[in-house]
């Protein structure tokens, strides 16, 4: 079933305040699992809301499997909803949290018991009806949710950060496992996170949020190898940001050149983005002194290491190696290097920054 | 106001705290607290008892049994039967308005729930003399219609829910503001509607707070008499509460009839006392017993790799 927003406003407050939601209009395909991305405050939980119809839109319309639901309570929307609070009741036993969107339905009880069983097994806490919330860890109720979500049937699953009070190793394994849940039930999905990691591994499609408007939509790959402006570069990926001037259609960047962006003349100052694996260090070999930089600083990342280089031009950039290449460099911190970019993303620069 | 929910968080774990202090500070400190409890507290309450039964167990029960004091008690149930009520539902509805909608004029709807508090019992009785007395704005109307409600039951009953109001509000709104609507929205996304939510969500998750704020209120309502004596009149047998039988007793100089009835009023309060001391203790040995059993079922985490899940 697609969900579809169309020119979606929301403002809290009065009308003076910047709107939360600013005429946001993106589609989830059936099926897939899609992310809302963003910072906090890009205004992705609200619009998450608009969807489930926990608030009202100022302007704009949401829509549901082709049919206009603007108006529609969510009482009647049907959406799973999973809030990062988990929001469990907690004067219920588990099995009575998942059957509670079914008794409100009126299934007939032999039908909700078995509903209930399978939902169970399902988030793997067969064991588990019994008890009360308070007696799960974090991780456990977040399943639980999931399965009170589900139980109702639901056309959209709707997830709000259903991760983001976890710890991480158990928030890995819940990723790993939300995207086997969707392989077998195969529910269309929207999810919301600040995390990037979370949400290019587990989406098919991405609407990157700031602001309250949409920086870029598009699969994964899409945003990540072709990002639209400078704020999706950096906030994918954590790009290196290195400023440049056009000369003779191309940009300096580091020790090398890079092609600039069409239409930007001579002198134009410019931005390259690059993102931390996609530049080397290695020792000097016949380039002009002016081009080096300085290393200034190696963290170890498990089997990486962070090299943190100064360049000619007074920027600071990271660069990712893995641990073998650069113990083969023998450089140490001090020593000059060239830094090499495999691949830069050069927008004209803005005269905002 | 919302001493239960400290009191749970605080209670489940109890730990001996390690105070520094000498011995004879510790005796210091605790035989002065003693002392005042035993001034204030205690020998008043022993007083009332020793009082009423100063003359013998059978003058007791004949104080209590003259048809007036009957009278009076029957009057006190009626009013708290009634005050009560319509407390519960006025505060649920005031706390449920309160904490889960923005509206213009909230802070001061804060400030009116709590007014009956911050103004003396005797101008709140005055109020509704001022409002329903003969002389009052609406008296000429009641008089025509042949309606009495001051020096009258209603106007008894009127002013104790005035005084009583706050009780079971203020202990909900806390409540309620601290639990947030996290768990209404999931109710609303699964269907249910606002009085299913209402039924099955939200006054389950308020129970011990409302519980809490009845006992309040039917202590007080019980017990006021500033207010309901302004508007009662005192007519014997029908207008006075046991507060007001009691006044009356002792200015006759029927001690034992007033220490009678004063002694069933302390009795109460004991009661009520106890009663909500049960009742947070339940509140906490159910998590206590809640906590212990997660940690004795405790099993290794479900695993959540692929592994068993795919067929």
């Amino acid at each position: 079933m697609t969900v579809r927003v169309e020119n979606i406003v929301k403002r809290f407050g009065n009308s003076a305040t910047a709107a939360a939601v600013a005429n946001v209009s993106f589609e989830a395909q059936p099926k897939a699992i899609t992310t809302l991305l963003g910072p906090s405050g890009s205004g992705k939980s609200t619009l998450l809301r608009l969807i489930a119809g926990l608030e009202t839109p100022d302007q704009g319309r949401v829509f549901i499997d082709g049919k206009d639901v603007t108006e529609l309570s969510p009482q009647h929307r049907n959406v799973g909803f999973v809030f990062q609070s988990y929001a469990l009741f907690k004067h219920m036993t588990v099995a009575d949290n998942i059957a509670f969107g079914m008794k409100i339905r009126g299934l007939p009880r032999a039908q909700v018991q078995k509903r209930v069983a399978d939902l169970l097994s399902l988030v793997q806490l067969p064991e588990y009806g019994a008890r009360f919330p308070s007696q799960l860890s974090g991780g456990q109720r977040q399943r639980v949710a999931l399965a009170r979500a589900l139980a109702i049937e639901p056309k959209v699953l709707l997830l709000d950060e259903p991760f983001g009070a976890l710890d991480t190793q158990v928030r890995l394994e819940l990723r790993e496992w939300l995207i086997s849940l969707h392989e077998q039930t195969g529910i269309t999905t929207i999810l919301v996170t600040h995390d990037q990691e979370e949400a290019l591994e587990l989406s098919q499609h991405i609407v990157l949020l700031t602001q309250g408007r949409v920086a870029q939509a598009g699969s994964p790959h899409d945003l990540y190898d072709h990002p639209a402006d400078e704020f999706v570069a950096s906030f994918l990926g954590g790009a290196n940001v290195i400023k440049s001037h056009v000369s003779d259609g191309e940009a300096k960047v580091g020790s090398q050149s890079v092609r600039a962006p069409a239409g930007a003349g001579e002198g134009t100052p410019v931005q390259a983005f690059v993102r931390p694996h996609n530049m080397r260090v290695r020792r000097p070999n016949g380039d002009n002194p002016v081009d080096l930089g300085k290393i200034e600083r190696l963290t170890r990342v498990g089997g990486y290491v962070k090299v943190y280089v100064s360049l000619p031009t007074g920027e600071s950039v990271v660069v990712l190696m893995s641990k073998g290449d650069l113990e083969a460099l023998h450089v140490e911190p001090g020593d000059p290097v060239a830094v090499d970019v495999v691949d830069a993303k050069v927008f004209v620069q803005s005269y905002s920054i | 106001m919302s001493g239960i929910v400290t009191q749970r968080a605080g209670s489940a774990q109890r730990r001996d705290t390690q105070i520094g202090e000498s011995l004879w500070v510790r005796v210091l400190l605790i035989s002065a607290a003693l002392l005042f409890l035993a001034i204030f507290l205690v020998a008043p309450i022993a007083t009332v008892f020793v009082s009423a039964f100063s003359k013998g167990a059978g003058k007791y029960f004949a104080a209590l049994a003259q048809d007036e004091t009957i009278d009076a008690i029957r009057l006190t149930l009626l009013t708290a039967g009634i005050a009560v009520p319509l407390n519960v539902v006025f505060g649920i509805a005031a706390a449920w308005l309160i904490s889960k909608y923005d509206f213009w004029g909230k802070s001061l709807l804060i400030t009116v729930v709590d007014l009956p508090f911050s103004v003396s019992p005797v101008i709140s009785g005055l109020i509704f003399v001022l409002l329903f007395g003969a002389r009052g704005w609406f008296g000429p109307w009641l008089s025509d219609h042949d309606v009495k409600i001051i020096f009258a039951v209603p106007g008894i009953i009127m002013a104790t829910t005035f005084v009583t109001f706050p009780l079971v509000a203020r202990e909900l709104i806390a409540v309620m503001q601290a639990q947030g609507s996290d768990e209404e929205e999931a109710a609303l996304t699964l269907g249910a509607s606002g009085p299913q939510i209402l039924w099955r969500i939200t006054l389950p998750k308020v129970r011990w707070g409302l519980l809490y704020g009845v006992i309040l209120c039917n202590a007080r309502a019980m017990g006021e008499f500033g207010a309901v004596s302004v508007v009662s009149g005192h007519i014997r047998g029908l207008t006075n509460t046991m507060p007001l039988q009691v006044e009356i007793l002792y200015n006759e100089y029927n001690f034992v009839g007033a220490f009678a009835v004063a002694s069933l009023l302390s009795a109460l309060a004991l009661v009520t006392l106890c009663v909500k001391k049960i009742a947070e203790w339940a509140a906490v040995s159910r998590q206590a017993k809640r906590d212990a059993s997660s940690r004795a079922l405790a099993p290794p985490r479900a695993a959540v790799s692929l592994e068993g899940i795919v067929p």
